[in-house]
């Protein structure tokens, strides 16, 4: 109140200033407040298409994986089959001097099954059951030299052609295993302990599907409203600002530096599929305009937080570029897939998702009732969803692989937990360097 | 409705809720924001900002206050805002040293109504309007004044002394008029 007569009655008498507003004023708040709602609609339709599509792919590759195993595996099982039947009974197919008629793959996954059996039983049932073989499944006694070459280099070629997979290792040994139990093997012919040290030699070589690494990014941080649109806080705007007709009070968060460091370990998928998970350390920034602290003393509002920032004053007085500092840690999963087949150079297009938990922050707030910034943590939505993606060039050598090139993130998860202000998402982009130790 | 159950609604997100509360101050606060500008647009372009900033701001307000005085400290918040935006404003709100008038201490009897009086101070340079509005209507310190409009305290009290003078002499030349008015109808 004050002492002033004059003042006392002017505040009096516009105490009772008041007027009916237009309709179209209750309209559009209403529309402003619920404009919000409206914006993450199609945010929700981009995750929602894009989420099937990177899961579906990556399913179709993991599946086509899978199947392509399963398929090698069972042409080694015909081909160890084949093996042990040309082993064992070689010497009898040569007297009999018959031919067999084995074209069809139905019938080789019978002789197959049979076989299987009969390696197992005892040694003076065999002849009985190859004859049975013979006579069940149409493998005539007359076999020529050919057919029995042509059987011979099949095997031989599947041989050759699964060297160092996993799968012919287990097969042919498998299967050898129990020729040697069953005691019907002749010798092996020189051919085979060839083929037998190389399956060794391969063994040994066996890659591990598991690699290690270290990855950093370093780039530009903004807060974004939308994926499109840049956030802009309700905050004062400068003396020497001028507005947008409509849209008057908004004031840029500007964007920032942001970079992230970690360690990651990678499992390959398939030849050209790996998927890969770890721990990051990520630093994302933005800057505000402000003026300088104020006592908390001078506003009796309803805050409980301090300090307090003024608003940027204007050009004539003093003020600063204020940095908004967040720092997170982020679990990652990423799935790398390669373009290309150069061992040289590779291209690789990374996609995934993060899980991020907010460590500490001094971001300022703005409260529109005391025209302050303040610090408040508690107004953050502290456990963050990224999406991010990367095209990565690849150089290996000697047995590592780095990898760089542009990434992109996006913050799914609002950063401010109220939902009745503008939502505010993370966007960064920059350049990433990733280093895989022994890429073998 | 009960102010807290209101708010609560409100936070809630219910629609019937807010226009209640919007109904509720609605007609003071278009006065508060005519008071600070220049045209009846100008005023509801403020006073749709301001509700808008108070609905989405709503969860800042911890109840421990009154809910009009809140409403109000945004809303004036929001018409320096729009003021400082607005290009058409900023040669007004810009200070000089230049005394344009001289001070008055005079207290002047005040037989104006209220829009009559809002009138008046609404024919102040845009500058002298807001400190005027700022110090004698709502109260503020020269040195919060100083911080919002960035200027100094200084500033702020000789602009306020030369915005009452040209005020005062504006009431008594009006009520002089007045006086003219009702002799002649005599």
């Amino acid at each position: 109140m004050h002492e002033d007569k004059f003042e006392n009655e002017v505040q009096k008498i516009m105490d009772q200033l008041s007027f009916d507003p237009a309709d179209t004023v209750w309209s559009n708040v209403a529309k402003g407040i619920g404009k919000d709602k409206k914006r993450r609609g199609p945010l929700f339709w981009i995750f929602l298409i894009a989420g099937p599509i990177i899961i579906g792919g990556g399913y179709f590759f993991i599946t086509n994986n899978r199947l392509e195993k399963a398929s090698v595996i069972n042409r080694s099982e015909k081909a160890s089959a084949f093996n042990s039947l040309t082993k064992t009974d070689s010497l009898q197919l040569k007297q009999s001097g018959n031919e067999t008629a084995m074209n069809s793959d139905l019938k080789k996954d019978q002789i197959v099954k049979k076989s299987a059996q009969t390696l197992n039983r005892p040694v003076g049932r065999i002849n009985e059951d190859r004859a049975l073989m013979h006579s069940d499944y149409g493998i005539n006694a007359r076999t020529t030299e050919h057919s029995k070459e042509e059987i011979k280099l099949n095997s031989e070629k599947n041989e050759s052609t699964l060297a160092g997979s996993e799968t012919i290792v287990r097969t042919d040994s498998s299967s050898t295993e129990k020729s040697k139990q069953a005691g019907a093997i002749k010798q092996p012919v020189a051919g085979d302990s060839v083929a037998h040290t190389q399956i060794a030699k391969n063994k040994d070589k066996k890659p591990t599907k598991w690699k290690i690494g270290f990855s950093g990014s370093a780039g530009i941080s903004e807060l974004h409203q939308d994926p499109v649109n840049q956030a802009y806080l309700f905050a004062p705007v400068t003396g020497t600002a001028t507005g947008t007709p409509g849209n008057p009070y908004h004031a840029p968060v500007l964007s920032g530096f942001s970079f992230s460091a970690g360690g990651f370990v990678s499992r390959s998928l398939s030849g050209r599929l790996s998927i890969s998970g770890g721990l990051n350390y990520h630093y994302y920034s933005t800057k505000t305009d402000i003026g300088g602290v104020i006592n908390n003393s001078t506003y009796n509002n309803n805050l409980a937080a301090t300090p307090y920032y003024a608003p940027a004053p204007s050009a004539n007085d003093s003020s600063h570029s204020y940095t908004n500092q967040y720092h997170f840690l982020e679990l990652p999963v990423l799935i790398d897939f390669a373009l290309n087949k150069s061992k040289d150079i590779s291209v690789i297009w990374e996609a995934g998702f993060s899980f991020s938990y907010l460590v500490s922050t001094n971001a300022l707030y703005y409260d529109p009732a005391s025209n302050l910034y303040y610090k408040n943590m508690q107004l953050y939505n502290r456990t963050q969803w990224n999406v991010s993606t990367a095209l990565m060039m690849g150089l290996n050598r000697q047995h590592n692989q780095l990898l760089f090139g542009p990434q992109i993130q996006y913050g799914l998860s609002n950063l401010l937990k109220s939902s009745a202000v503008d939502p505010q998402h993370f966007f960064s982009y920059g350049l990433k360097i990733s280093f895989i130790l022994h890429n073998k | 409705m009960e102010e807290s159950k209101l708010l609560k609604d409100c936070l809630e997100g219910k629609t019937s809720a807010q226009h209640e509360l919007y109904m509720l101050y609605v007609k003071s606060m278009l006065g508060l924001c005519y008071r600070y500008t220049k045209s009846m647009e100008d005023a509801e372009d403020v006073l749709q900002e301001g509700f808008i900033k108070v609905f989405k701001n709503l969860h800042q307000f911890k109840g421990s206050g009154e809910m009009g005085a809140w409403i109000r400290r945004i809303m004036v918040n929001t018409a320096i805002n729009y003021l400082k935006s607005q290009s058409r404003y900023q040669y007004d709100l810009s200070f000089s040293a230049e005394s344009l008038h001289p001070v008055s201490s005079e207290n002047p009897e005040l037989k104006l109504d209220a829009k009559d009086l809002a009138d008046l101070i609404r024919q102040l340079p845009i500058g002298y309007q807001t400190i005027f509005n700022l110090y004698a209507i709502e109260g503020y310190k020269h040195a919060e004044i100083g911080k919002i409009m960035g200027i100094s305290e200084g500033t702020s009290k000789s602009q306020y002394a030369r915005a009452r003078a040209l005020l005062i002499t504006w009431i008594t030349k009006n009520s002089l008029d007045n006086q003219k008015g009702q002799y002649a109808r005599r």
